[in-house]
């Protein structure tokens, strides 16, 4: 009873944005399929082309990675997160002042996708292959397998989970992109969500932007549903590093190749932000005004959107308790950030601080907590539940087993999760203008000065946001000793 | 014959030092010695995971210690016996024979004789992750002696296993490698192995050659 | 750990007590002594005209200005119309033409009737026709080039030069006011065949179409383009705040359509009467100052840009202002769908 009780809770949450559009507006059938088969074919063009070219360079390139010496490989694995976690304004700057011209249209958005997830397919596949493979590279290696051998034969059917669950997840982040084929679309690349977008801020067709919406959350769910299955790795761990004749010498080159595009090309706009034309900006009095409370608001919008996800991921933890399953949360991955927003601003009076940020951190975590979820937290969960099933057979509660057992055991991916919640959240601009929320946080000024003549003055705002979140991070990390070893 | 020459590792405080050692050619060479005094990283150095400057390290008249993993024609059964889990027994095996280019009609008529004599007949073609410890550790076996090693190298390979089976095992063991002639280093810390082979023994004690030692 | 969690806590709660209770200074002020003020990122931002001109409002009214960001005005007018009489908001400003033609049914709105005489050039006349929506700024469109733009450019059909292909940012007549207001050039320019024509040879020609006015021109300004559909006031910004002489507006034969920015009071305001105080306010010739410097658009009240590089601005030959009727813009806007429907 508790159990359906918990999960009745969850659902509700995160279908609500439809249950609030529905009460304001009432359907009026008018819809174009033609509109709706294009942006679907858009929507698969970009999902399957980025996932497959994003994961097959990502699997060559991964035990690259894993040929360097623990400290660097580390470091090496968390800059090769920054691309996905930056916002995509970064991204697609970055892109357009490497490729001139830019393929505007379906091309460019994909190439902007990959850009955007080839490291983090990267990084968690170096992670999985380390703790999947351990020694059988080695035994590989003695035994004389060759390259091709232990990549066809060895590696790819151990990993093969761990793909079709980046494939997923690549495919649905794709799909559900607003910002990027939004601008470098060009008007061709209209997807399901920008259709989501155009029903409620063109045409003024609520209910059509629900059952677009619908459409997207359907097949989003079915793919999740269906291949994001429940899998607890062995960790096969081991200290010794992965052998180089199983590295192809060109993905040192890609590996390094990509971190520089996205290194050069940041520093060059930053450089171009910095220079005399634009230096002007750093001596106008707002200028630090507005950082100073644009950063005050983003500390407490992300205190507001710890708590909630705190909440959530407590329910969800009495659901493994309770020995429940928790698959249904795939059906609510990647809500459409447009509907829920305006979903939330239709419901929340605009004047309220306290309810502001509420609402905020409500639609923060309606869109984006079962994939931080299942992308951090659930693997790591799922290898201690036999720990969960001792503390059961020794009764102990809960709470107690929470306390004492769980939490200090997940500090390392929990101090993760929140540094991933910290950018996410200082840089966050796209659910604040949706929901009206009326909050300027340093995401919410860096768009400001996007949407007037100051790209430059976004630029300076954006270093300013990754330096909060590298000495945030580095700090908070060194406190609670989370680069120590374990 | 394998024969390691001037050996002289630094890792942190510890000192691995063998100036000069022979093992017995086709035979199953003990190496022996309490935890931390170098077994491990003797093992290590011979497989070829950590490197040691200025050595040698013969096999079959092949100075092997510069050379990568995969040219030192090693067979080596592991602690925990490192089968590719989503294989088969069979397929373990098959692949390996394959790398090695051994894999042809004498080699397959020679690993269906072992099938039979190491009584694997029941799990030839269940995955390597569903067999027991007995099974995995005769599946390692084999998947080392059908490689075609020139040194074969077994990493305590009866310690996961209970009284009764770690019988059988050494039994095996030593009917198998007698039968081909492979010159084989046994790492054990075991009392029991060290009676049941019998044979010559290499004890280090803290990094360095004991003077006991019966080579 | 303990100790850790109990100072991130006590630095939170310290955070959040401060920040919920920080005093600006003005006290317990009534719903009388207080104004809502819709209004775009760009214009209440601080770089824009909103802090300056809150100032000066507050000090000669005493009534305390709060400036409520919009993403969309349509967004802001449906909301008030679904909370009626709860409804916060007193003035709502960035409201153009469009705007007023297409959303402004949704809500009833106060009647302005403000004395000011605007000395108004004679192709703006036609804002004086309502009585609801009140302007304080505008600027002709065009298309915004670098010096260097080696194609000569001085009509619409010149746009379908094959040397300009793949060269040019048009905004989404859809999303963007500034594209919308592209298609009421060609329509008021052209036959309607023609026009359908031109627009249909146009396409393909584009760079792209961006869904926003800042989203083109940021391709303009990283070179990704060499020319963009932009305010004829654009280059005077690049002048003033960058020192960069390079850029201009291109004189087209064809009329220029313009852009008009309104402010109206809902009828749901509390505050109606200070609504109407600030809307007449930013009609004045320091308000209008203001406005002029820092959004870049030509102020409403003639005179007051004498003495300043707005002066020196050519004001090209504009097409007369008039409210558009919504079903043209409609028409207008199928067409467009339909030609990029086909096109992809």
């Amino acid at each position: 009873m508790k159990v359906k009780f918990v999960k009745l809770i969850l659902a509700l949450y995160f279908i609500s944005p439809v249950l609030i559009i529905a009460y304001y507006f009432k359907y009026q059938a008018d819809e174009s399929l033609k509109e709706i088969v294009v942006a679907v074919q858009n929507s698969l063009y970009h999902g399957f082309v980025t996932s497959v070219l994003a994961l097959s360079v990502g699997f060559l390139v991964a035990p690259s990675v894993l040929v360097f010496r623990k400290k660097i490989r580390l470091i090496l694995q968390y800059l090769l997160l920054v691309p996905i976690y930056l916002p995509s304004l970064f991204v697609i700057l970055i892109a357009l002042s490497l490729f001139n011209p830019f393929p505007m249209g379906n091309n460019g958005v994909v190439i902007v996708l990959i850009m955007i997830h080839l490291g983090y397919v990267i990084s968690l596949l170096s992670v999985q292959i380390e703790h999947q493979i351990g020694s059988l590279a080695h035994v590989s290696l003695i035994y004389n397998l060759s390259k091709w051998n232990f990549l066809k034969n060895i590696l790819f059917p151990q990993i093969k989970s761990t793909l079709a669950f980046l494939f997923v997840i690549i495919f649905v982040n794709s799909i559900t992109a607003f910002t990027i084929p939004f601008i470098l679309g060009g008007g061709r690349g209209r997807n399901l969500e920008i259709l989501i977008y155009e029903k409620i801020f063109v045409d003024y067709k609520w209910f059509s932007a629900i059952l677009i919406c619908v459409i997207q959350q359907i097949s989003i769910s079915t793919m999740t549903y269906f291949f994001i299955k429940k899998e607890v790795f062995k960790k096969n761990y081991s200290e010794v590093t992965y052998p180089f004749q199983y590295v192809f010498k060109l993905s040192y080159f890609m590996l390094f190749g990509y971190l520089g595009v996205f290194g050069f090309g940041y520093i060059k706009l930053a450089l171009n932000a910095f220079s005399h034309k634009y230096i002007g900006l750093l001596y106008e009095k707002y200028f630090y005004s507005d950082i100073y409370y644009s950063f005050l608001n983003s500390i407490v919008l992300f205190f507001s959107n710890i708590i909630i996800f705190s909440f959530l991921f407590l329910l969800v933890l009495y659901l493994l308790w309770c020995n429940a399953k928790t698959r249904f949360l795939s059906l609510f991955m990647n809500s459409s950030v447009v509907l829920v927003g305006v979903a939330y601003y239709f419901l929340f009076p605009i004047q309220n601080l306290f309810l502001n940020i509420l609402k905020i951190s409500i639609i923060f975590n309606i869109v984006y907590f079962v994939t931080l979820y299942k992308s951090v937290l659930e693997k790591p969960i799922l290898q201690l539940k036999s720990q969960i099933l001792v503390s059961q057979i020794y009764n102990l509660n809960f709470v107690y087993c929470l306390k004492v057992i769980l939490l200090p055991q997940l500090k390392k991916v929990l101090f993760y999760l929140g540094s991933v919640l910290f950018l996410m959240t200082i840089s966050e601009f796209a659910i604040i203008k949706v929901s009206g929320a009326n909050l300027s946080t340093l995401g919410i000024l860096m768009a400001s000065y996007l949407s007037s003549y100051r790209l430059e003055g976004a630029f300076i705002i954006s270093v300013v946001i990754l330096l909060i979140w590298l000495i945030f991070s580095g700090l908070i990390g060194v406190l609670i000793g989370a680069y120590k070893k374990s | 014959m394998a024969h390691i020459k001037n050996l002289d590792y630094n890792i942190g405080t510890f000192r691995l030092k063998i100036p000069d050692l022979k093992f017995q050619e086709n035979e199953i060479n003990l190496i022996v010695g309490p935890s931390g005094s170098g077994k491990t990283t003797l093992f290590n150095l011979i497989i070829g995971t950590i490197h040691a400057p200025n050595w040698s390290l013969m096999i079959s008249g092949e100075d092997v210690a510069h050379k990568e993993m995969n040219e030192r024609y090693l067979g080596v059964v592991f602690q925990n016996y490192e089968l590719f889990p989503h294989l088969t027994a069979f397929d373990n095996i098959k692949l390996i024979m394959q790398a090695r280019h051994n894999y042809n009609s004498v080699s397959l008529q020679k690993l269906m004789y072992y099938k039979e004599l190491l009584n694997l007949e029941k799990c030839w073609n269940t995955l390597a992750a569903e067999l027991s410890g007995g099974e995995k550790q005769r599946i390692a076996l084999l998947r080392a002696v059908m490689s075609k090693p020139k040194l074969l190298l077994l990493d305590e390979p009866f310690s996961a296993l209970d009284e009764n089976n770690r019988i059988e095992a050494r039994r095996i063991v030593k009917e198998v490698l007698r039968d081909l002639k492979i010159t084989t280093l046994l790492i054990t810390h075991d009392q029991g192995d060290q009676s049941f082979f019998n044979g010559p023994i290499v004890k280090l004690i803290d990094g360095s050659l004991a003077t006991e030692n019966c080579l | 750990m303990k100790h850790f969690l109990g100072f991130v806590s006590v630095i939170f709660l310290s955070l959040t007590l401060l920040y919920l209770y920080k005093d600006d200074g003005t006290g317990h002020i009534s719903d009388s002594m207080s104004l809502k003020v819709y209004g775009s990122s760009s214009f209440i931002g601080s770089w824009g005209p909103g802090p300056a001109l809150k100032e000066i409002f507050e000090k000669q009214n005493g009534i305390k200005v709060t400036y409520l960001e919009m993403a969309d005005p349509s967004l802001v007018i449906q909301k008030i119309s679904f909370e009626g009489k709860q409804a916060v908001g007193d003035v709502i400003l960035s409201i153009d033409q469009y705007d007023v033609a297409r959303i402004s049914d949704k809500l009833a709105w106060k009647i302005i009737d403000i004395k000011n005489d605007l000395k108004l050039n004679s192709q703006l006349s036609g804002i004086y026709k309502n009585e609801y929506f009140k302007p304080y700024d505008w600027s002709p469109l065009s298309f915004v080039a670098r010096n260097q733009l080696e194609v000569s450019i001085e009509k619409l059909d010149d746009l379908l030069k094959p040397e300009l292909k793949g060269r040019i940012a048009l905004e989404d007549p859809r999303t963007s006011s500034p594209g919308l207001n592209f298609l009421s050039w060609v329509f008021k320019n052209k036959s309607p065949a023609d026009a359908e024509i031109f627009l249909k040879r146009l396409i393909p020609q584009l760079h792209s179409v961006s869904p926003s006015w800042s989203a083109a021109y940021g391709l303009f300004k990283n070179k990704q383009v060499d020319i963009v559909l932009s305010y004829v006031t654009s280059p005077i910004y690049h002048l003033v705040e960058e020192n960069d002489p390079h850029f201009k507006s291109l004189e087209f034969k064809e009329e220029h359509p313009i852009q008009v920015e309104f402010a109206a009071v809902p009828d749901t305001c509390q505050n109606c009467e200070a609504g109407i105080k600030f809307v007449e306010f930013l009609q004045t010739a320091e308000a209008q100052r203001i406005i002029m410097e820092k959004n870049y658009m030509f102020p409403i009240k003639k005179n007051v840009q004498e003495g300043t590089a707005f002066d020196g601005v050519k004001i090209f030959k504009t097409i007369p202002f008039q409210f558009e009727n919504k079903d043209t813009l409609q028409k207008w806007l199928n067409i467009w769908s339909e030609l990029r429907n086909n096109e992809s």
